[in-house]
């Protein structure tokens, strides 16, 4: 019976997991979206709905803390429990990185965003929510493969940021009128950099899960 | 033939042996009673032995083998092969037994085979839909997924059935309506955004599955992506001609009061701002000229004219339109279309209507001493093509799918210092299709852009 209600409440732990994923992956898109139109509404919208992901966290938080108090796991269950509470956090910081990009899409509401490497963004965009929902696929699955070939996409969302850190640099030096969007351009890509790297720790945190071998991939 | 033998042996139970004792003692009785004391027990044997031998050869041969094959083909039909049939066909019981476990095996079989085609037939139409489907049961576990989800969804429906629905369609609202749907045991209505594999809008409805164990929801899912996107464009169809209808009109009104204020008196100054009222009524009357025929082509009140179009007479007489214009900043026209061109059927002001909207575009954003060129030829038995080049700004890739919108801007700063009504390729697009032809597009931004019309002959 013990072991029963453990395994339940496990699962249930995992599926208010990937319900936060699908909020966050939700709000990291509507973020880029928000900041590529500088569309103040939906930036209000993404800054907004961040209560409910972190009453969501800090409630399955909760909820893994008392599973390893009342139930003390041990071995895999063990690294199930603590991968979750892992998961979560990056999950959390996530959401975050959301808010801050919808933030710097309304601090640039009304202005144009001419220069070039503003371009760049949606398809940075994009490889990093596809990360995010690889990593959160491997989580389901359990896939150690998948999880490699997710972190591996990092290197060009590195690659990309460092191209439009150039790039807009160059583009500030020539033309001090594009400061301003060139300084949020420049924290925005950061941010979504950043996204991709707490991707890339789900995804190390997979491969722990399912070998217990611990692997910087980033 | 060792075989034969083992399976005698094996046939050689306790009751075989039994009855043969039985037999002995029921011939010892009867010799003792007919043949009185001077029968033995030895010669009961001996008189009963090729009897009984006879005996059980008989029973072994009637009884025995038949049931021994009849026990085989039920045990066959257990496995699931129903085609075999018991070739027994004596007039006694066993002969029954036979005929009816062919007539069990014969009736097994065809209703098997109309549960399986009933089941096919489900399984096409659910396969064919083209709406999703998906069942769940009570504990929200995959009951069935058809393949519409799997191919709009990226998801596989075989090893997703019976796994946690989240961990199949991650999507929060989805998989609260479920719970709603589960707990309520209402049908309810949503619409559903999904970013994955690519943004998608779904209306999806949940309706409580009845009578099937412990219950479930199944959701149908309609993508109306297209639908929103149409109301999206609409939307901003109708505010941006708002928009550019209410530029000029302000200008107007603006100069008119200031004319009524008494501008009027100074003569040099009210006819500068008569003029400038003049070119932004042109403005809007080519506006709504534009939108005009935009909609008559569109709705197709207007039935394109059956003319036979010399496509490089009609290039030359465009080009020579614009030559002026297009001197002046140093920009080069040349057509290089051969007089063996096809003669085609169409609409002749309309193919000069498009052919003059694409050459003012090349034109416009050509960078000064530039080219634009017009070339073309065949592209099939019955389709010919010209493309009108630039090597001017060019278009930003993720702008190529829109260009053909109705007052779609690539930047819309430049192009109102550009002119024109933002209509153009819009009113080229629906001439070129009210011709059953196409039109594409290739550019590079920075490179210039090259329009491919492709037309059909007759």
């Amino acid at each position: 019976m013990g072991r029963y209600l453990f395994d339940k409440s496990l699962g249930d732990i995992r599926n208010d997991i990937l319900r936060m994923g699908s909020l966050v992956e939700k709000a990291v898109y509507d973020a880029v979206d928000a900041f590529m139109n500088r569309d103040v509404t939906a930036a209000a919208a993404v800054i907004v709905g961040d209560q409910r992901i972190d009453d969501l966290f800090l409630e399955i938080e909760d909820k893994c803390i008392k599973l390893i108090a009342t139930q003390q796991p041990m071995a895999k269950d063990l690294r199930v429990a603590v991968t979750g509470l892992k998961i979560l956090t990056s999950l959390e910081r996530m959401a975050d990185h959301a808010v801050d990009i919808a933030r710097a899409a309304m601090g640039l509401s009304g202005q144009p965003m001419s220069i070039r490497p503003f371009r760049e963004i949606p398809g940075m965009a994009r490889i990093a929510r596809q990360m995010v929902k690889e990593g959160l696929d491997a989580y389901v699955q359990g896939d150690v493969a998948k999880a490699r070939n997710m972190c591996s996409m990092d290197d060009q969302v590195d690659f990309i940021f460092s191209q439009v850190f150039k790039d807009t640099i160059s583009c500030m030096a020539g033309n001090p009128a594009v400061i301003i969007q060139g300084a949020y351009l420049l924290y925005v890509s950061r941010y979504i950099e950043r996204i991709a790297d707490h991707a890339t720790n789900v995804g190390e945190n997979v491969i722990y899960l399912a070998t217990g071998e611990r692997r910087e991939l980033n | 033939m060792s075989k034969k033998i083992r399976r005698f042996a094996g046939s050689l139970y306790w009751r075989p042996i039994a009855s043969y004792f039985f037999l002995i003692f029921v011939f010892y009785v009867a010799l003792r009673v007919f043949a009185g004391d001077s029968a033995s027990a030895w010669g009961a044997v001996l008189v009963s032995l090729p009897f009984a031998v006879a005996f059980s050869w008989m029973i072994l041969k009637r009884i025995m083998r038949p049931l021994d094959v009849i026990s085989e083909v039920a045990k066959e039909m257990a496995r699931g092969n129903l085609e075999r049939e018991i070739r027994i066909y004596s007039d006694d019981e066993i002969g029954d037994l036979a005929r009816n476990i062919n007539f069990l095996g014969h009736r097994l079989k065809q209703t098997i085979n109309e549960i399986t085609e009933e089941k096919d037939r489900i399984h096409a139409i659910l396969n064919s839909m083209a709406d999703g489907v998906v069942a769940v049961d009570g504990d929200r576990r995959v009951l069935l997924i058809n393949p519409a989800v799997e191919r709009t969804l990226n998801i596989s429906g075989k090893s997703s059935r019976g796994k946690d629905i989240m961990g199949v369609i991650r999507q929060d609202e989805f998989e609260n309506s479920l719970k709603v749907a589960l707990e309520t045991q209402k049908e309810l209505t949503r619409e559903i955004r999904v970013l994955t594999p690519d943004p998608k809008i779904f209306r999806v409805i949940f309706t409580p599955l009845k009578g099937a164990g412990r219950g479930g929801v199944v959701a149908v899912l309609r993508d109306i992506t297209e639908r929103r996107q149409l109301d999206r464009m609409r939307a901003e169809f109708i505010a941006n001609i708002s928009h550019e209808l209410r530029t000029p009109l302000t200008s107007v009104k603006g100069f008119l009061e200031t004319l009524l204020d008494g501008a009027l008196e100074d003569r040099e100054n009210a006819l500068h701002f008569l003029r400038i009222i003049n070119n932004e009524t042109d403005r809007m009357k080519r506006l709504i000229d534009d939108l005009f025929s935009l909609s008559n082509i569109e709705s197709r009140r207007v039935v394109p004219a059956r003319d036979r179009v010399k496509i490089p007479e009609v290039v030359d007489k465009v080009l020579d339109i614009f030559r002026q214009a297009a001197g002046d900043r140093g920009i080069s026209l040349e057509s290089r279309l051969s007089a063996d061109f096809p003669v085609i059927v169409a609409d002749e002001d309309m193919i000069t209507r498009v052919i003059i909207n694409l050459v003012d575009n090349a034109i416009k954003y050509s960078h000064d001493r530039g080219e634009v060129v017009v070339d073309g030829g065949f592209s099939g038995d019955s389709e010919v093509f010209f493309t009108v080049a630039d090597k001017g700004i060019g278009i930003p890739a993720e702008c190529l799918p829109r260009i053909f919108e109705r007052l779609y801007r690539v930047d819309k700063a430049r192009s109102r210092e550009y002119g024109g009504s933002g209509l153009g390729l819009a009113i080229v697009k629906h001439i070129v299709e009210v011709h059953g032809g196409r039109i594409e597009v290739a550019s590079q931004p920075g490179r210039g852009s090259k329009f491919t019309v492709y037309l059909p002959v007759m």
